[in-house]
């Protein structure tokens, strides 16, 4: 039996497909779409989806997610629809709908989303205030802010946050879409094979490459989009490095002579050029997003959700502080460098927090469902 | 300048003018019919047949063209342009310009010897370019008035015609003629254009050899055939795998039209009915989003198209590629009965085009246009031949895209309303 | 204008615009497709003369493309001076030259 939700178009109009239900089902954009391949057709189905209400039949769409908007269905469109904007739209209802109880309703009302945060921010700047250490101007100390353990522990407790939740929201995407998986049984051995082909394909292609979101047209946007993303890793990378030298390699350095052998200076040195880089190309995707939203020019920009938004500027706050914490240690604004640093964990611990429930579970979602994707190909390949 | 008085002036020479003119002459008014071509008879002379009944198109629009012709009560001036209508209390001024067809009307006998010596070859309009013409030409065979005129641009002036015309009808000294005509009431048939497809770069934008118009297919099919077969134009290969898109440019936002031009899904059908006839073995696939057959004895037409092979396929068409090396075609679409992207060769392709009014200038014929440009009928459900001006009327296709039967209604209806005009004036 | 400019005009209107306003000679770009025009032409008819042939085969002799060729094939069927005369397998005619000259 099939359940119907018949509010669902309404809602899902409500989350950016103002246009949709002009639809008179061509099927004009799933032809166009770049991405759109047998067995994974986008976005048409999709849409009589959501018009129709099924729900459940929406929700255990992989396609959803392999879409990247790239707005070639939208341009074409017969109708001005506006396809894309419903895929956008339902990606946004499924985040939704794949929080724990559906917590992420919160993210997609502006007002909530900007209580939330400032509350948020509040406690994380409330608990800087409480612990913090006293400052050592001489130079950029990052533990003279707050100690080593405080840092530790609290990096711990959002670790193990983050990967609770994204474990039980992703299990939870996984039971809807796995009712979209393709006839046909192979045996354990090839499934494990393919199981791990495919995650592989999914690394390396997709996580670190967005091969997929290169076939949509614009490179530029792609570009920005890659930019962010190896922005936020390399700053990552960066703070990592920074993390081991200032704690003597987590304090393993007294007790093995291996780790004695390394001269810590270098991290320091690794972590400044990658930061800089990483900071760079970090704060250049997310300027061209933001302008793009801004500008309009183009079918995925000229609609803004304020998730969008709130997204975004969380994004590039944390990567432009980030990025402003190396220029002042370099430039020995020490003072200036502790006072980022204090923003910079505000701004992360935002948007850790709200990460699994707001557009950053898109990298989430979308990597289970190219994984997801990838190995159903194997499988009829076979 | 020569000047003329008649009770009606009827502009458009298609067979809504032309039904026009026939009904108010039968009355015993008098009737100018103007046509900016060089020819009457408008797009319903160049179909090859008509639909449900496949009657032969010109053999019906011949004959009315030919009484229209010898009507002592019409008289037929083709080949101008309208300068302006003018509205003085209960008459109509109608100024145009007679362009110069460089050959004698009066003399001409349409004998064609003429074209036969010119040695220039330029693409021929009425074939919707698919065959060259000379710089010298009759429009087409059934062309009323049949008469040769020189297309000026291309004309290298090399003089043969002249030598070899029998009548000596040629001149090349003729100038252009303004006219002035006085009539008492007006009415409007300047019929449809094909919506300019170049502007959709999916489907080639015009590039694409093999990728036809409705309007070029029905010339191919047509019984005077410029290609002597059913041919495709890359390399007049007999064609065994055509494809029919429907909806190019209509009800389409994006780059066409709101509307439904009203006609396309039928002809379709017709032609693909037509091709199989003659090509027999071929496979024809229309691929459509909704069929559309309103009107009587439509949806018998259709199913007898399904009986006789024609592949109905549900989906419109997104994308058109062209293989370079054979000039072959792939069709991109999502086949709904199956939900999956197809890609489909085909060695022709022909686009069912929207269909648009020929106006564009909205000041000129002072009526009033509707958003689509079509002449705005005042009342459309109780007074549809009445324009937003009193004693203008409005005739066929000019008023929206509709069938011949509609169009030939509509045209008498519209003598009808100018003749009660012309009497209630007194 | 007197009496015998007039019948001048009556006998031969090119000869009289040449010689009385100077008629303007065509546009070069006009006479350069002409020449072209003319030039195709000819291939095509050379091929034709050897016997009767199909578009590609033309083409292929020539070497102009067949789109070309097609097109101005259709004006020696307008005149008659072409007939198909056999159907190939591949789905093409066979003209043949009919038409003097
Ligand atoms: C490809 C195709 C196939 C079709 N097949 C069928 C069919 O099988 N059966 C059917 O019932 N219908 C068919 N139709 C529709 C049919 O052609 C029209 O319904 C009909 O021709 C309309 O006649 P009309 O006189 O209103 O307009 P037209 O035939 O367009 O005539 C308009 C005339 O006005 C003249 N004109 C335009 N502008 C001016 C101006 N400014 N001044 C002076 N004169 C002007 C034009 O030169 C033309 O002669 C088809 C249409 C198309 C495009
Ligand atoms: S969204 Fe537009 S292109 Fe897609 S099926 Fe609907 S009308 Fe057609
Ligand atoms: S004079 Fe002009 S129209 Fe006449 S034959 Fe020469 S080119 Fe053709």
């Amino acid at each position: 039996m099939v359940r119907t939700n018949p509010n669902l178009i309404r809602e899902i109009k409500k989350l950016g497909a103002f246009d949709i239900t002009a639809c008179y089902s061509c099927g004009e954009c799933t032809a166009i779409c770049p991405l759109s391949e047998n067995n994974f057709e986008l976005p048409r189905m999709m849409i009589r989806y959501s018009i129709l209400g099924l729900e459940d039949k929406l929700l255990s769409s992989p396609q959803l997610w392999l879409c990247y908007y790239c707005g070639e269905c939208s341009e074409s469109c017969p109708r001005d629809a506006d396809p894309g904007a419903l895929m956008m739209a339902a990606r946004r209802y499924s985040i939704i709908k794949y929080s724990l109880g559906g917590i992420a309703r919160i993210f997609y009302s502006k007002i909530m989303s900007i209580v939330s945060l400032i509350v948020l921010s509040i406690i994380a700047g409330l608990g800087i205030y409480l612990f913090k250490e006293s400052l050592d101007l001489t130079r950029f100390d990052p533990f003279s802010l707050l100690s080593y353990e405080f840092i530790h522990t609290a990096g711990l407790v959002l670790a193990v946050y983050i990967a609770v939740i994204a474990l039980l929201q992703g299990i939870k995407m996984y039971n809807y879409i796995k009712h979209s998986a393709l006839e046909g049984n192979l045996p354990a051995g090839t499934k494990v094979k393919n199981l791990i082909k495919s995650f592989f394909i999914v690394l390396f292609r997709e996580a670190l490459a967005e091969q997929r979101y290169s076939k949509c047209e614009r490179q530029s946007r792609y570009v920005a989009h890659l930019a962010i993303f190896w922005g936020f890793i390399l700053l990552f990378i960066a703070t990592t490095l920074d993390y081991l030298k200032n704690s003597n390699i987590l304090g393993l350095r007294e007790s093995y002579e291996i780790l004695k052998a390394i001269d810590i200076e270098i991290f320091g040195v690794l972590a400044r050029i990658i930061g800089i880089i990483g900071g760079l190309i970090g704060v250049y995707g997310s300027i061209y997003f933001i302008y793009k939203r801004l500008i309009k020019d183009d079918v995925y920009s000229e609609y803004s959700h304020a998730s969008d938004w709130v997204f975004l500027v969380l994004i590039f706050l944390v990567i432009l502080t980030g990025f402003l914490i190396d220029i002042f240690i370099y430039t020995n604004m020490f003072l200036l460098a502790y006072a980022m640093f204090a923003a910079h964990l505000i701004f992360a611990f935002d948007l850790i927090v709200t990460a699994p429930f707001t557009k950053f579970a898109h990298f989430g979602y979308r990597l289970i469902a190219v994984w997801f994707y990838e190995y159903q190909k194997l499988k009829i390949s076979k | 300048m020569n000047k003329l008085a008649c009770d009606v002036v009827v502009i458009g020479g298609g067979i809504a003018g032309i039904q026009a003119s026939l009904d108010l002459a039968n009355m015993n008014y008098k009737v100018i019919l103007l046509d900016s071509g060089p020819s009457i008879g408008g797009k319903m002379i160049l179909l090859s047949k008509t639909f449900p009944t496949l009657d032969c198109a010109s053999c019906i629009a011949t004959p009315r063209m030919a009484e229209s012709t010898h009507h002592p009560n019409i008289k037929i001036l083709t080949y101008l342009q309208i300068v302006s209508i003018d509205k003085h209390d209960s008459s109509f001024e109608i100024k145009i310009l007679k362009k110069p067809r460089y050959v004698d009307e009066s003399k001409c006998i349409g004998c064609g010897r003429c074209s036969e010596v010119c040695p220039v070859e330029v693409p021929n309009e009425y074939e919707g370019g698919l065959v060259p013409r000379k710089a010298i030409y009759i429009p087409f065979p059934n062309s009323l008035p049949n008469v040769a005129l020189i297309d000026k641009e291309n004309c290298i002036k090399c003089g043969a015609c002249e030598r070899v015309c029998p009548v000596k009808a040629i001149d090349r000294n003729q100038k252009q003629e303004e006219v002035l005509i006085e009539a008492k009431a007006v009415i409007i048939a300047t019929g449809i254009d094909l919506i300019d497809y170049s502007k959709k770069i999916e489907y080639g934008g015009g590039k694409y050899v093999n990728v036809l118009s409705s309007y070029q297919f029905e010339r191919i099919l047509n019984a005077t055939h410029p290609y002597g077969h059913i041919l495709r134009p890359s390399d007049g290969k007999i064609p065994r795998n055509i494809g029919y898109v429907l909806c190019v440019g209509s009800r389409d936002l994006n780059w066409g039209v709101k509307y439904c031009s009203a006609v396309c899904c039928m002809y379709s059908i017709k032609h693909a009915i037509m091709a199989l006839h003659h090509l027999h073995d071929a496979e024809i696939t229309i691929y459509y989003m909704d069929i559309r057959t309103y009107g009587k004895g439509f949806e018998e037409f259709y199913n007898r198209a399904v009986k006789e092979g024609v592949k109905f396929v549900r989906g419109k068409v997104a994308k058109i590629e062209e293989d370079p090396e054979t000039k072959d075609l792939f069709v991109y679409l999502e086949n709904f009965d199956t939900g999956k992207v197809e890609i489909r060769r085909h060695d022709l392709v022909v686009l069912a085009v929207g269909i648009v009014p020929t106006i564009n200038d909205s000041a000129l014929f002072k009526a009033k246009l509707n958003v689509y440009g079509f002449i705005e009928r005042k009342l459309i459900d109780v007074d549809p031949a009445s324009t937003s001006i009193d004693g203008i009327f409005v005739a066929g296709t000019a008023a929206g895209p509709m069938d011949i039967p509609d169009t030939i209604t509509s045209a008498s209806a519209a003598a009808m309303k100018a003749a009660l005009y012309i009497e209630r004036k007194g | 204008m007197s009496g015998k400019e007039v019948s001048r005009e009556k006998r031969n209107t090119f000869l009289y615009l040449r010689e009385k306003i100077g008629f303007k000679a065509p546009p070069k770009e006009l006479q350069e497709r002409l020449k072209e025009q003319n030039e195709i032409k000819k291939k095509i008819l050379e091929a034709l003369k050897t016997g009767p042939k199909t578009v590609p085969e033309i083409a292929k002799e020539t070497g102009i493309d067949t789109y070309t060729i097609f097109w101005y094939l259709m004006t020696y069927l307008r005149y008659k001076q072409i007939e198909p005369v056999e159907k190939t397998d591949e789905g093409y005619w066979k003209y043949k030259w009919v038409g003097g000259r």
